[in-house]
């Protein structure tokens, strides 16, 4: 019996994924739910538990190929000599749309889908030493690119080291700046980069305003004793998602023909990690205490860090809000998170001096910036937004608590 | 039998008292037992009160006893033996005796040893030992240190009749035989050997009767009777005391209970019992103190005050006892090093660098360092075969005889496990033993003593003993002496905790670890290599030690590591030679040198710098020592490895005599040259 292995839908948006991985190689066995591979999407790296149990027969999809959702990638069948549908295999190796991603392609320009198979073959081939597999990671590189430059069936920490020196060659050699690096476009940074070219061609305005947080940050410090791990930006989200579900106008998607409007917050959080920026979203907001927030904000983040994000985990966000205040920035423009509507930025907390009837008083400020799709939206509702926001973190609800 | 003489009656109604401690310990633990409130083995002594009590009450504040899986008796009535500071608290005693047997951190053995090696070792019991037999040679040793240092103690063996059929019973009796040392061996014949009765196990109708052979006194005793017990352990012990030599007690007498708990005693009647029991010890005692003129309330106080001593130790042990902590799971294991002096290594290294450092060979340099520590230490002896006029089989004591008399340089008889539990009795009660076996292929016949005694006894007993002596032996292939005289033993010997093992490849290393071996307080398997005793090194004069558990790079290298040990050391860097010569391949040699404690240390530094290791060692492959260093390494260095680790070790084959066959057995250095080509390609 064989079973075909296939490009899975890893998130609502995506229609191709690129293989970065194998974890197992022809000829091994596979348990169904063992990770079988991973998969790059446009929104994180996944890894792909294998759906049946057999013997990995055919890998059609080598690394770097980029296959669209639903293509045969691979065979499974329950013996080692029975035949694989060899049709399917013929016709999906020579698939037209099996394309090397572009970074790889440059690479192997003249090598086929057929020529990219052996190479991963000829990758998983390779015996990698512990010491020079130390080595890779050391110096941050794969398996893949020191392969490109090594004929031999036992890589070891000499060979990586060869690899480091050529490379440092190269770059003095080109580069008129000795300290010069280069870091290839690829992986996150790419998705990100197409990502902010297409939110930045869209016309989009921001509206500034200064609510006041004396009342709020009394009573987190109380909350705080109880729930440690509560912060700030929990506040910001309760408080957006509390008034997002009665503003179907800003929660929303624009969807160029039409637009959708959502009637459950799902407001994600600009990430910052190692690996670039990540969007995962805390889905219902409204839903949740605040130390529920909390928790599933700590817990998106450490899979944030970790590169574990799931599909769910980062995609059907409505809105987006970008805490930059702990980074020391008192107030910034964010960029809408396409195809969202509206994006709330939120700068450093400051001291005040203000009027008041019975005379001066010093009170405690949070900059907001609200930039939004002024295709989707107009200046008047986008502000009124705002104004609310602003009103309910001035005085947020007792039973917030 | 023995004669009764009229004692004291107060000292008699002491003796009845302990008789009731013992029977009302015995019943409680029997009792704890039943509610699984203890857990482990307990093999209880109602019944054989009168043998311990009746012993015990002969001996002097400053004798020593050995004791049984069957210990408990042993231990209370050796703790009641007025010592010369203040006597024991009775009830602090039975305390610690009870908390041991529960386990706990308050038990004289810290909860390590439980009830089958009860003993407070620091007051005159040597300890209980579980493997039967396995403390006669040690009782011969502690006599033969009480001997030559003139300690006046005389030392108590105590075992059981199943005893008696142990090739150690008999090496032992001859042993303190020929040496006329003061022990007195008392068999407690309970008729059983678990089930096995003495009349079908035994070609003489009493234990008693084996003493003829080893031309000493064998005296049988009833012991049920506590006073007869005492006239005859009295006489034994007197003599021994005046020099005389020992004797054998053989006391008749019957376990109340079974063997141990899970015995159904399918193999004696009921009937057999109940005669028995009509001559109950205490019973008989009771009558015989009344006759005397004890009144009815002194007797019968006696089983009420053991009765609430030993309800006041289980409160103790069970409630207000912690138990041992997990984090202290290897303290005490091994006694502290600590250094004595002499020049360091690097001194003593700077010294032999010097070209008009004398060269010397191996069997001098072991010469030299018994001599010098035999010089400042009065308490190293050596004993062993043929050490004396022949100088050893390899001539490493050669002359010793001479200089430090046949006292401290003993020919032994050929009795590998007395000699050896002669030692670890000797280390434990003074003496700084270093002892001989000629062949480490002779070594398993001393097994149990070094590895269930002298290696287990300072942990089992909590602590509260050392064992500071070394064996020295040697082993390897090369001669041609085939399967039995040229073997690699050290793996058998570095799997026992409790032991070190140190093999050293030089004569200037050989010199400084055999005088750091002698100080340290633990017990050293010291393996010296047959076809090394010729070869010659600088050693410098003088004392220096090198410390045990430290590696050496015999020769620096950068592409790949070999760890080695003993005579491979020579075979490694032969090897290195060859292929920096012909390929150009740069090795580094370490020698480990002591296998135990390994230096983990030296082994990661130097893969951590070549990335390649293969080990050599002449010992069997399976199981073998190599097998251990190359877990280490994987342990230690593994993401510093660019291949897999290579061991060139002795095939799996008994060493054959012919010697085409014994090189094909055993590594040489084009097996090594080989492996390390293969790791380098
Ligand atoms: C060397 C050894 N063999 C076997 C045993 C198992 N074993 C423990 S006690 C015992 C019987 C010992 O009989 P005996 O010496 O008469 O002492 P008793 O138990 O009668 O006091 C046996 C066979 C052991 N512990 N040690
Ligand atoms: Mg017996």
């Amino acid at each position: 019996m064989n079973y075909k292995v296939v490009m899975p839908a890893l998130g609502e948006t995506m229609d191709e994924g690129t293989i970065v991985a194998w974890h197992k190689r022809p000829g091994d066995w596979v348990d169904k739910g063992d990770v079988l591979m991973e998969v790059m999407t446009d929104k994180a790296t996944f890894e792909v538990e294998a759906k049946d149990s057999g013997y990995l027969r055919t890998i059609l999809a080598g690394v770097d190929n980029v296959v669209p959702v639903g293509e045969v990638i691979a065979w499974l069948a329950d013996t080692m000599d029975e035949p694989v549908d060899e049709e399917e295999v013929q016709s999906a190796s020579s698939h037209a749309s099996f394309r090397p991603s572009e970074e790889s392609s440059q690479a192997v320009l003249a090598s086929e889908s057929r020529g990219n198979l052996a190479d991963a073959r000829a990758l998983s081939a390779i015996r990698v030493s512990p010491r020079a597999r130390r080595l890779l990671n050391q110096h941050g590189l794969s398996l893949e690119e020191v392969a490109q430059q090594f004929s031999g069936d036992i890589l070891e920490a000499s060979d990586v080291e060869a690899f480091l020196r050529a490379r440092e060659e190269r770059a003095t050699e080109s580069g008129h700046n000795v300290g010069q690096q280069t870091i290839k476009v690829e992986g996150l940074r790419k998705i990100i980069a197409d990502r902010m070219t297409q939110a930045a061609q869209i016309p989009q305005v921001t509206l500034y305003a200064d609510t006041s947080v004396e009342t709020l940050m009394g009573r987190h410090r109380l909350l705080k004793v109880r729930y440690a791990e509560i912060t700030l930006s929990d506040w910001i989200v309760k408080a957006v998602a509390t008034i997002l579900v009665k503003r179907p106008d800003v929660n929303a998607r624009y969807e160029g023909t039409h637009i959708e409007s959502y009637q459950s917050a799902n407001v994600g959080l600009a990430v910052d990690t190692p690996h670039g920026l990540m969007v995962p979203v805390i889905h219902h907001a409204e839903t949740l205490t605040l130390a529920e927030i909390a928790r599933e904000r700590r817990r998106l983040i450490e899979l944030a860090q970790a590169r574990r994000l799931g599909s769910g985990e980062l995609s059907m966000g409505t809105f987006t809000v970008s805490n930059l205040g702990n980074y020391g920035i008192d107030r910034f423009d964010p960029i809408v998170n396409v195809p969202e509507v509206a994006i709330l930025g939120v700068g450093r907390l400051k001291s005040v001096v203000v009027l008041k009837p019975h005379g001066f008083l010093v009170e405690q400020q949070l900059p907001l910036s609200l930039t939004f799709d002024h295709r989707a939206l107009d200046g008047g509702p986008a502000a009124t937004f705002l104004n609310e926001v602003c009103r309910l973190l001035a005085e947020p609800p007792e039973d917030w608590v | 039998m023995a004669t009764t003489s009229v004692t004291e009656l107060g000292r008699v109604l002491s003796w009845y008292q302990q008789m009731w401690d013992i029977r009302v310990f015995e019943e409680t633990v029997s009792d704890l037992l039943g509610q699984n409130l203890i857990r482990g083995a307990s093999h209880l002594s109602a019944g054989q009160e009168a043998v311990a009590v009746g012993v015990m009450a002969a001996l002097a504040p400053q004798d020593l006893i050995t004791s049984t899986h069957r210990g408990h008796g042993h231990c209370y009535a050796r703790g009641m033996v007025p010592s010369q500071q203040a006597a024991k608290d009775r009830q602090d005693h039975l305390n610690r005796m009870l908390a041991e047997v529960c386990g706990k951190e308050t038990g004289y053995c810290r909860g390590r040893g439980g009830s089958m090696h009860i003993a407070d070792v620091d007051g005159g019991n040597l300890g209980a030992t579980g493997i039967v037999g396995g403390n006669l040679p040690i009782a011969v040793g502690a006599a033969l240190a009480s001997q030559l240092l003139g300690k006046g103690q005389v030392v108590v063996s105590f075992f059981g009749d199943g005893a008696v059929n142990e090739g150690v019973f008999h090496e032992s009796l001859n042993l303190a035989s020929i040496w006329r040392l003061p022990v007195v061996f008392v068999c407690e014949n309970n008729l059983y050997a678990m089930s096995v009765p003495w009349s079908y196990a035994s070609s003489v109708p009493n234990a008693a009767d084996r003493a003829a052979s080893y031309q000493m006194p064998g005296l049988i005793v009833d012991g049920m009777d506590v006073e007869a017990v005492y006239e005859a352990a009295k006489q034994a012990i007197d003599r021994a005391r005046r020099g005389e030599g020992p004797s054998l007690i053989e006391a008749k007498t019957y376990r109340w209970y079974g063997h141990s708990r899970s015995d159904p005693r399918a193999y004696r009647s009921r009937e057999e019992e109940r005669q028995w029991k009509e001559r109950d010890p205490i019973i008989t005692l009771r009558t015989k103190l009344l006759d005397r003129g004890a009144t009815v309330k002194d007797v019968d106080q006696c089983e009420q005050r053991a009765r609430e001593a030993l309800e006041r130790a289980t409160r103790f042990a069970l409630y207000e006892s912690p138990d041992p902590a997990p984090e202290d799971l290897l303290a005490d294991l091994y006694a502290p090093s600590h250094n004595d002096g002499g020049l360091s290594e690097s001194e003593a290294r700077v010294k032999a660098q010097d070209p008009s450092c004398r060269q010397i060979a191996y069997w001098q340099a072991i010469n030299e360092a018994l001599a010098e520590e035999m010089t400042q230490d009065p308490t190293v002896i050596l004993m062993g075969e043929d050490i004396g006029v022949y100088g050893g089989a390899y001539g490493a004591t050669r002359g010793l005889l001479d200089r430090f008399g046949p006292d401290r340089v003993r020919d032994t008889p050929i009795s590998e496990a007395a000699i050896a539990g002669a030692a670890v009795g000797a280390a434990m009660n003074g003496l700084r033993p270093v002892m001989e076996i000629m062949y480490v292929d002779f070594t398993p016949l001393a097994m149990d003593q070094l590895a269930n005694q002298g290696a287990k006894n300072r942990y089992m007993f909590g602590g509260k003993t050392k064992v500071p002596m070394v064996v020295r032996t040697e082993g390897g292939a090369g001669r041609g002496i085939a399967a039995q005289h040229s073997q690699s033993l050290e793996a058998l010997w570095t799997h026992f905790p409790g032991l070190y093992v140190v093999m050293p490849s030089t004569p200037f290393d050989a010199k400084g670890l055999l005088k750091a071996a002698i100080r340290d307080d633990n017990p050293v398997m010291f393996i010296e290599h047959k076809l090394l005793y010729g070869v010659k090194g600088p050693v410098p004069e003088g004392d220096y030690v090198i410390p045990l558990g430290v590696a050496d790079v015999k020769r620096e290298g950068t592409d790949v590591t070999v760890i080695t040990y003993s005579r491979m050391v020579q075979k490694s860097l032969e090897a290195a030679e060859r292929l920096q010569a012909d390929d150009g391949i740069s090795v580094e040699v370490v020698d480990l040198r002591t296998l135990k404690p390994l230096d983990r240390k030296a082994i990661r530094q130097s893969v951590e710098k070549t990335g390649r290791c293969v080990v050599v060692s002449e010992g069997y492959t399976t199981s073998g020592f190599a097998a251990e260093i190359m877990a280490t390494v994987i342990e230690e260095a593994f993401f510093a490895l660019d291949r897999p680790v290579v061991r060139v070790a002795a095939k799996d084959v008994p060493v054959p005599m012919a010697e085409p066959l014994e090189r094909a057995a055993i590594p040489q250095v084009s097996d090594i040259v080989a492996a390390i080509r293969g790791v380098m390609t």
